[in-house]
């Protein structure tokens, strides 16, 4: 191996990656997060777990909890400790007493302000105590005021703060009436995020429920249930696997500025001598690869199986049938006409909406295959044309580890930029529109200094980037 | 505990497991007669509330808002605030201010707007949040449609939101747990006191329970843990689309204790906790709201036995039967607090903006016009205010019931259809 090699390999070993859990929802699913990273690999320690500074102790999350009420903070360490395989820092939070008010408005221009300079100060100290730091993961939901709203204002912060570094942002999209006021919430935030943040990933209750009852047969999900079928999908990307062939980015290189908490600077010189098998950079890569067009960002997460099935049990050709899974799948979201008639408890018709099926089409794709074979997989169906736009040069990167992942022999997840968020972020911009016009609710934003022509201005920028979609 | 005077005072927020002597109720009492908050000092409570949290008069407001406002509002307005100011001083992070008031006599509903406005000046950025009793049609205090008429434009302009209770339905609530002990003879009913009881002979405690228990629920996600935490602000937030329209029918299931636990099978399940809890029948003030528009709803349950999938399985079901405004199809509040109820292995409290609210305001008017059609008793309000003050009360409940009445009507997107 040569040297330049056998240090990029030693530095990814020693790069981490800081999650930032906001809200109720976001520390909830942070959790379900981390125990996934935890048991799905032990390579990972170093990513997203920190030695403690006493050998004897449990490894510690990479995370800063911020909410804006103590219950939520205090019951996932509680059982982040519980649980005993590792656990949260115990400085590592923030919290406070006065909630949001499910307010976007409070949460955004109230109280990301005034806890800027503290929660910069924690995210600094966690960043700090990666030998190099890639970025980003926040973990938020979008339908309530801290992590949409201050979620939104700390991800501008840190843009400022951390110009070089990626972001990905796990989105949680509610169930419909989880909150009256979840439709401008969820407008402001994407509004907001989409020019911060390199990727977003939204991710809705509806489908994690969906799967749940259908597939894991669990006839009453809770959120815990929900929580582990999506941390195992984002864990099944940012666990270890590797390209087959070095991937084009067709991103800019990134060059860190600073000091002591970098980015990567990619040297070409050993990138022109890489190895044919190169490890997925969680964040650069990612993000970098799939959201290098600006105004494309949004993401979509699809994987199966979602039971783990017997190595016995596969298929002559399991990878095929996953495969021909995963592209499926790229129709299943049904347009919103359907999807607004059928209950969230099951029931979609196949013959109904077979008429309203169309492709997701995509920007670009990453799939990853674990397990045995992976590397050999025929992936032509995923390379079809006809998913991608004529601009999108070499749209689909592979990257594959014969390793199982946990219980699952085999594994494939399909992490897409792609229409998928059209529907529903057109449903939410018509409900957010709807409530406005009637001026409902605005005076609880104005309180906090959101006015109805930020609003608008918000409504352009979702627009802008449904146009952009739709044209795809 | 409450009382049927009931004076104003912030909720005790505590963690309910220590023992009681221990524990101080976060509050402030006031009555302008000695008699009631005296015997809260002394009686089975004596050790929550201090002499210092207590602020009396001696002669009473004679059933008369203006004598409570106008006079006594200046003469204690001082020195209740102090004491205010040294109750919240003891706050981590003042949440609200729970103001528990009737609004028929004269200190609950005059001293009570008076004291509303001050938290409004004073502590503008903390939630107002009362709980009125409104005086029912058989009500013996003969000037209770003035004094509450008075009280509501105080409510309207400086609440933040309101919980209006109306004794004529928890006395139908008690009376329909008094049938069903007749079939389940293991069925709790609270018994009744041997003080003083309401024209239906229905006794206070037992009513005041029900209040008390819509008191506690309601801050139950404060207090305890969950899956979707509501704590008040998002409350007010979720439940009141404009300033003025934030009267919210309420109604739980169970209101007061269910059937004993021999009984299993006889404990209603989570559907039918959704289903009772939206009737007209479970309504804390007498109305209908399935007939009428839902600006929003809130539904906040606790227990652990049920998760979020039971939850908004139910809320699809009623979404069928319920009208919703055109501009709001899913205005929906969903709350879940693992630790249940003391009453019951699972409760849930529906929290509803819905424009059936006119009918109580609608009472009032009539009743209020009736009488000051021929200017009885008005002499007595002469004597401390400016008889401008009803027309103004008059106009405020009238662009109050007209505001509630632009939302109902025919214009609405029924989901399903």
């Amino acid at each position: 191996m040569r040297d330049c090699v056998r240090a990029r390999v030693r530095e990814r070993e020693r790069m981490g990656v800081v999650v930032l859990q906001v809200g109720q929802g976001g520390n909830q699913f942070g959790l379900s997060l981390f125990d996934a990273l935890f048991s799905l690999t032990s390579s990972l320690a170093n990513e997203f777990f920190r030695e403690p500074r006493r050998s004897a102790d449990l490894p510690r999350a990479r995370a800063v909890l911020i909410d804006s009420e103590p219950k939520v903070v205090a019951a996932v360490k509680r059982r982040s400790r519980a649980m005993g395989y590792w656990r949260y820092g115990p400085y590592s939070s923030y919290t406070e007493d006065s909630g949001s008010g499910n307010n976007w408005a409070k949460g955004f221009c109230r109280l990301g302000p005034s806890w800027q300079d503290a929660l910069s100060d924690l995210v600094r100290r966690e960043v700090e105590m990666c030998d190099i730091f890639d970025g980003f993961i926040t973990s938020q939901s979008l339908a309530g005021g801290t992590g949409a709203g201050i979620g939104s204002y700390l991800l501008e912060v840190l843009k400022d703060e951390y110009p070089s570094c990626n972001t990905l942002s796990h989105c949680i999209w509610p169930l419909e009436g989880e909150c009256t006021v979840q439709y401008y919430n969820v407008v402001l935030s994407i509004a907001h995020l989409c020019d911060v943040v390199d990727g977003l990933l939204l991710v809705k209750n509806e489908t994690l429920m969906s799967t749940c009852k259908k597939a894991l047969g669990i006839q009453r999900p809770s959120f815990d249930d929900m929580n582990t079928v999506g941390a195992r999908a984002l864990a099944s990307v940012l666990v270890p696997a590797y390209y087959q062939t070095k991937p084009k980015l067709t991103g800019l290189l990134k060059s860190s500025g600073k000091a002591a908490t970098t980015c990567k600077v990619k040297s070409s010189d050993c990138q022109s001598q890489m190895m044919s098998s190169t490890q997925v950079r969680i964040l650069s890569d990612l993000v970098t690869g799939l959201c290098s067009h600006p105004k494309y960002r949004m993401l979509a997460l699809r994987n199966t199986p979602q039971v783990p099935t017997g190595l016995d049990n596969s298929t002559t050709h399991p990878w095929k049938s996953h495969l021909k899974q995963l592209k499926q799948m790229l129709y299943m979201e049904p347009s919103w006409a359907m999807e607004s008639t059928s209950s969230v408890h099951g029931h979609k018709c196949t013959s109904d909406y077979s008429a309203f099926r169309k492709i997701d089409r995509c920007v670009a794709n990453l799939l990853v295959l674990r397990g045995k074979g992976s590397s050999d997989a025929d992936v032509s169906l995923l390379e079809d044309k006809a998913l991608y736009p004529v601009w999108s040069k070499d749209p689909l990167m592979v990257a594959t580890n014969t390793a199982p992942l946990g219980d699952f022999h085999i594994f494939a997840s399909l992490l897409s930029n792609c229409s998928s968020a059209i529907a529903p972020a057109a449903h939410a911009l018509s409900r957010a529109r709807a409530m406005h016009a009637s001026k409902a609710y605005l005076y609880q934003y104005a309180k906090h200094g959101l006015s109805m022509d930020d609003f608008d201005t918000s409504f352009e920028a979702i627009e802008a980037v449904l146009e952009q979609y739709r044209e795809l | 505990m409450d009382t049927r005077f009931k004076p104003p005072r912030e909720l005790p927020v505590s963690d309910g497991i220590s023992k009681i002597k221990d524990l101080e109720a976060r509050a402030v009492l006031v009555d302008m007669e000695e008699g009631v908050v005296n015997q809260l000092l002394k009686g089975p409570l004596s050790n929550l509330f201090k002499s210092r949290q207590c602020i009396t008069g001696i002669s009473g407001s004679g059933n008369n808002w203006a004598h409570g406002h106008d006079v006594y509002g200046p003469q204690y307005g001082e020195a209740i605030l102090e004491k205010i100011q040294s109750e919240a001083e003891k706050c981590e992070s003042l949440q609200s201010f729970n103001i528990l008031h009737s609004l028929g006599g004269g200190t609950g509903s005059g001293l009570g707007s008076y004291i509303m406005e001050a938290l409004h000046d004073n502590y503008s950025g903390v939630l107002r949040i009362s709980v009125p009793v409104f005086p029912s049609k058989d009500d013996d205090v003969v000037t209770s449609p003035y004094n509450s008429m008075l009280a509501v434009k105080s409510l309207v302009d400086h609440a933040d939101c309101v919980l209006p209770i109306e004794n004529e339905a928890l006395c139908e609530i008690l009376d329909k747990m008094e049938v069903r002990k007749l079939r389940s003879p293991t069925l709790y009913v609270p018994k009744p006191s041997k003080g003083k009881k309401h024209p239906s002979g229905k006794g206070f405690d037992a009513m005041n329970e029900i209040v008390a228990n819509l008191l506690l629920h309601l801050t139950s996600s404060v207090r305890f843990d969950g899956s979707l935490n509501v704590d008040l602000n998002e409350l007010t937030t979720n439940l009141v689309p404009f300033p003025k329209l934030h009267f919210l029918m309420s109604s739980m299931s169970p209101a007061l204790h269910g059937p004993s636990h021999e009984n299993a099978a006889q404990l209603p399940t989570v559907n039918q906790l959704f289903t009772d809890v939206i009737l007209h029948k479970n309504q804390l003030v007498k109305g209908n709201p399935l007939a009428c528009t839902y600006l929003a709803s809130a539904f906040l349950f606790r227990g652990s036995q049920s998760n979020v999938s039971d939850l908004s399985a139910n809320i699809c079901h009623l979404r069928q039967r319920m009208k919703m405004v055109h501009w709001n199809p899913e205005g929906f509040k969903i709350g879940h607090c693992f630790r249940p109820p003391l009453h019951a292995p699972q409760a849930l409290l529906c929290l509803a903006n819905n424009t059936c609210i006119r009918n109580p305001f609608k009472r009032m008017k009539k009743r209020f016009e009736k009488l000051f059609k021929k200017r009885v008793y008005v002499h007595h309000y002469a004597e401390y205010m400016d008889l401008g003050t009803f027309a103004l009360a008059l106009d405020s409940l009238e662009d109050l019931i007209e505001h509630y009445g632009e939302h109902e009507g025919p214009l609405m997107l029924r989901q399903f259809a």
